[in-house]
């Protein structure tokens, strides 16, 4: 669980780097320079069955970086994490979920007095590790790549602080096998996100 | 004519010999009063006039008369084994049960309340749920065994077909119901989250209705007009609707009184569906007009099954093993049926004629009084001055019957006695009162039937009664008296001896001069609870509660002699053979067989209805034991055998059931059969049972200890692969049954 949870802070580590790297380099020198940074903080609804019935709700945790690219338009980055132990339904067998999911991607803006809305798509990236007692412990991990769409609105606060109540919704899909016996089960990580963030604006 | 009636029991003893092939030991019949037992379903006649309930771990159905909410009969069969769901043909004439435990589905035509026939096929593996067609020609079983339904032709009474569909439409089916006009059967698939579409014209699965609200689905109801069916959602504490047209979910109740919502009932005029929420032992109430919940009625213990009377006006719901009635006019608990007959049965005595027993129920302040020619329970001897009835005696002319009654524990005052019962009209003509009985317990009477001892636990003295003037004629009272139990007395009726829990000893009392004489003291008593002497007046035997053996006391010197060790928990009660050759000791969940001439345990004897007995007697031609049961209200009858019997080989568990659980994880589903049984019911008890996945009993999956439950799950199978599964009963000496075995496909 240590090497797991190594693996995670350099996942945010190395995110944080490319982000900050691609806005930096982005320096549009016609358009007003404009950079969010925000930390977030959601509750994550499953809508796949199995997701829902094992884990149901779980709080997400996350950064992302916005940069304007051309006039309205922005990309951004974002790594988000959640984890959860909870129980099967069936044999109620503890399970473990930790979910890194990676986030690039573009936004449009629409700014308003006070502040902007916005929606935009991206890929997701998306790392899953579960811990299962089956009763013997099964740990199992993969990497797999999905989508998704958001949408928000970033209300301007004094100072350059921002707050962003956002709602995402991304799908990911994938192929698990299971060790003994090998079987193939289709794994999906899809669901809403209902947060909050708060952040800086260099502008 | 009495020689015709001694005539009469003796060809009524031939006949059941004859009947059962009596096997030495072993319980041939199992009286039961039709005291609900684990009842599982609810099934109403349509002239709404009687109402039947399987007993699952009574083996019958209990037959209930509506008009007077009264328990009239029961429905008894040899083949009826963990009967389970009951329905009744819409003509009234049949009632069809599905027996889970032998995979079979019973037939009992109403008119005479009489199983007429048992359907047994192949196909039926653990038959669960079952459902008539309206027009009453067919009727749909659901098998949990095999995730498949199976169709029974009424007219031939037949299984005929298979509907299954494995793994996709038809999974873990645990309800099913069929829409008015005949044309669909809907089963609830518990472990998919769906409900599967049947089409009864072609008996073919037409789809799945599935919706992201379905949690655990339980039990199914359709409104009367066929428009709508209510699903109950245990896990997910919601009720789904489906609109029946269109094959879809269209939303689903939610309610915060919804509890792990287990049985849906609709009444007949289609206005109100009544859930049973055994998450917080209450029922919804649920108006089908509006689709929500108007009210909730509380009273119950685990609400199961609902099933309401055809006009409406009642609604009858399975409630802590009872049955419960509710006014749905008023929506108000308006009572619980209560059984006559045998209930929480302490205590048996048997006449001197064998021509009856009398069983008193202590916790119901009752006696019931059953004819042993016929094996029933003939009469209930309800009277106030019944109060927790225990021990019993009967005089040896007998005429008169003695029972203790104590009071309640910490009773303020205590109001405990004897009542008299004349035997001639099994009435209670009186009860002998004193101040100084104190929660009195066990009654002897010596043989020459002239006076009565009776132990008073609380205050550590014997009441001594005159039985001519029915009168306390003194105490006897010794300092080493201690929560004295269990009374006997000598055959020459010289001598009575107590056993003394409370210090581990047993007191002598001489008859002649109602004095304590002496006690007996000895490192193996180990709170002695019952004592019990031979016939020939040469040895007593008293059992050790604590410590599980029974001390042999030599009544020539009064010692401890011998010391009978390796009885089963629970064992507190003994009974002599009347040839004096073999000691029956009743414990938790056998009768254990000890030959008096070597004093080892030979055997025990085991049936689902000898579950805690507390008392046995004998007739007094030793061919047949009767055996109170507290925990089954039954009495369960015992073919003996007259000298010491060969030990019986252990023989094979039984019954023996497989369900394929899906412990489904994220990223993988662990396939999982799990594998149940039973003891046998005959032959010694098992150590520990052994299973495996193959006929030459090879490949040992586990060992299961008797004690501990009878399962075993055998993880991580293959999916769509066939599993067969061997197991064998081992004993303590290491002897191995044959073995049983069952198939499943998961």
């Amino acid at each position: 669980m240590k090497n797991f949870n190594k693996k995670i802070t350099a996942l945010i580590f190395a995110s944080f780097l490319l982000i900050t790297s691609q806005v930096q380099a982005l320096k549009m020198p016609d358009y007003d320079r404009d950079i969010l940074f925000e930390g977030k903080a959601a509750v994550f609804v499953p809508t796949n069955d199995t997701l829902k019935d094992i884990y149901n709700n779980c709080a997400d945790f996350g950064l992302e970086v916005t940069g304007r690219m051309f006039d309205r338009l922005y990309a951004f980055s974002g790594v988000d994490f959640l984890r959860k132990n909870s129980y099967t339904t069936e044999l109620a067998s503890p399970t473990q979920l930790s979910i890194v999911n990676l986030a690039l991607g573009a936004k449009y803006f629409l700014p308003f007095s006070h502040g902007d809305f916005y929606f935009g798509v991206g890929i997701a990236p998306t790392f899953l590790c579960t811990d299962d007692r089956t009763p013997e412990p099964l740990h199992q991990t993969q990497w797999s790549c999905g989508g998704i769409a958001k949408t928000g609105l970033i209300v301007d606060l004094p100072r350059s602080l921002f707050l962003d109540f956002y709602f995402n919704y991304s799908f990911v899909k994938s192929n698990s096998y299971s060790n003994s016996p090998p079987q193939l089960q289709e794994t999906h990580l899809d669901g809403y996100l209902f947060g909050i963030g708060f952040g800086y604006r260099f502008h | 004519m009495k020689k015709i009636r001694i005539c009469l029991f003796y060809l009524c003893i031939f006949t059941m010999h004859n009947f059962f092939g009596v096997m030495p030991n072993s319980v041939v019949d199992v009286i039961s009063s039709g005291f609900f037992n684990n009842p599982q379903d609810i099934a109403i006649t349509s002239d709404g006039l009687t109402l039947y309930v399987p007993n699952f771990n009574n083996n019958n159905v209990s037959i209930v008369d509506i008009t007077t909410n009264s328990l009239t009969g029961i429905v008894a069969n040899s083949n009826f084994s963990s009967p389970q769901s009951i329905a009744i043909t819409p003509d009234g004439t049949t009632a069809y049960v599905t027996n889970y435990g032998n995979d079979s589905v019973s037939i009992i035509d109403i008119a005479t309340n009489a199983v007429t026939g048992t359907i047994a096929n192949p196909n039926f593996n653990s038959p669960y749920a079952i459902a008539i067609t309206p027009n009453g020609t067919t009727a749909y079983v659901t098998n949990l065994g095999n995730n498949s339904v199976s169709i029974i032709d009424i007219a031939t009474n037949t299984a005929t077909e298979l509907v299954v569909d494995v793994d996709t439409t038809v999974t873990y089916p645990i309800d099913i119901a069929i829409t008015p006009d005949g044309t669909i059967a809907y089963v609830v698939n518990r472990d998919d989250n769906s409900v599967s579409i049947i089409d009864i014209a072609t008996n073919t699965v037409t789809g799945i209705v599935a919706g992201s609200n379905f949690n655990l689905p339980q039990a199914i109801a359709i409104t009367p007009n066929g428009a709508t069916a209510y699903v109950t959602n245990n896990d997910g504490s919601s009720v789904s609707i489906i609109d029946i047209a269109t094959n879809s979910a269209t939303g689903f109740i939610a309610d915060s009184n919804f509890a792990l919502p287990q049985a849906i009932a609709i009444s007949p005029n289609g206005a109100t569906a009544y859930v049973s929420n055994i998450g917080i032992n209450t029922v919804s109430v649920v108006d089908v007009n509006t689709n929500a919940v108007t009210g909730f009625i509380s009273g119950f213990s685990g609400p199961l099954n609902i099933a309401i009377t055809p006009d409406s006006a009642t609604a009858y719901i399975i409630s802590d093993g009872k049955l419960a009635t509710i006014n749905t006019e008023t929506n108000v608990l308006t009572g619980f049926i209560l059984t006559p007959g045998l209930r929480l049965s302490r205590a048996i005595a048997i006449t001197p004629d064998d021509t009856t027993a009398y069983v008193s129920n202590g916790d119901y302040n009752n006696m019931s009084v059953i004819d042993i020619a016929t094996n029933t329970v003939s009469e209930i001897i309800n009277d106030s001055l019944f109060l927790f009835p225990q021990g019993i005696a009967i005089t040896p002319d007998g005429t008169t019957a003695y029972v203790a009654n104590r009071d309640v524990d910490f009773a303020p005052v205590r109001n405990d006695s004897v009542v008299i019962i004349d035997v001639a009209t099994n009435t209670a003509t009186g009860i002998v009162a004193n101040s100084n009985f104190n929660y009195p317990l066990n009654i002897a009477i010596t043989p020459d039937g002239t006076t009565a001892y009776v132990t008073n636990r609380d205050n550590n003295s014997v009441s001594i009664i005159d039985i001519p003037t029915n009168a306390v004629t003194g105490v006897v009272a010794n300092s080493n008296f201690r929560s004295p139990q269990s009374i006997a007395i000598t055959p020459d009726g010289s001598t009575a001896y107590v056993a003394n829990p409370g210090n581990n000893s047993v007191s002598i009392i001489d008859i002649a001069t109602n004095a304590v004489t002496g006690t007996i003291a000895n490192p193996n008593f180990s709170s002695p609870y019952a004592i019990a002497i031979t016939f020939d007046g040469a040895k007593a035997y008293v059992t050790n509660y604590e410590n599980r053996s029974i001390s042999i006391i030599d009544i020539a010197t009064n010692s401890v002699t011998e010391k009978i060790s390796g009885l089963p928990s629970g064992a507190r009660f003994i009974t002599i053979a009347p040839d004096d050759t073999i000691i029956y000791c009743e414990g938790s969940g056998s009768v254990v067989i000890i030959d008096a001439l070597t004093n080892t345990v030979i055997g025990s004897i085991i049936n689902y209805s000898l579950y805690r007995p507390l008392a046995m007697a004998i007739l007094s031609n030793g061919e047949f034991g009767y055996v109170a049961n507290y925990e089954t209200s039954t009495v369960s009858v015992i073919a003996l055998s007259s000298s010491t019997p060969t030990p019986t080989p252990i023989q094979a568990p039984s019954a023996m059931q497989i369900r394929v659980i899906k412990n489904k994880f994220l990223q993988y589903t662990d396939i999982i059969n799990l594998v149940s049984w039973i003891p046998a019911d005959i032959g010694p008890q098992a150590l520990y049972y052994s299973v495996y996945r193959d006929a030459g009993l090879t490949q040992l999956i586990s060992t299961v200890y008797a004690q501990g439950p009878l399962e075993v799950l055998d993880r991580n199978r293959q999916p769509n692969t066939t599993y067969t599964y061997y197991i064998v009963a081992v004993d303590v000496d290491g002897n191995i049954s044959s073995s049983i075995n069952k198939s499943i496909t998961t």
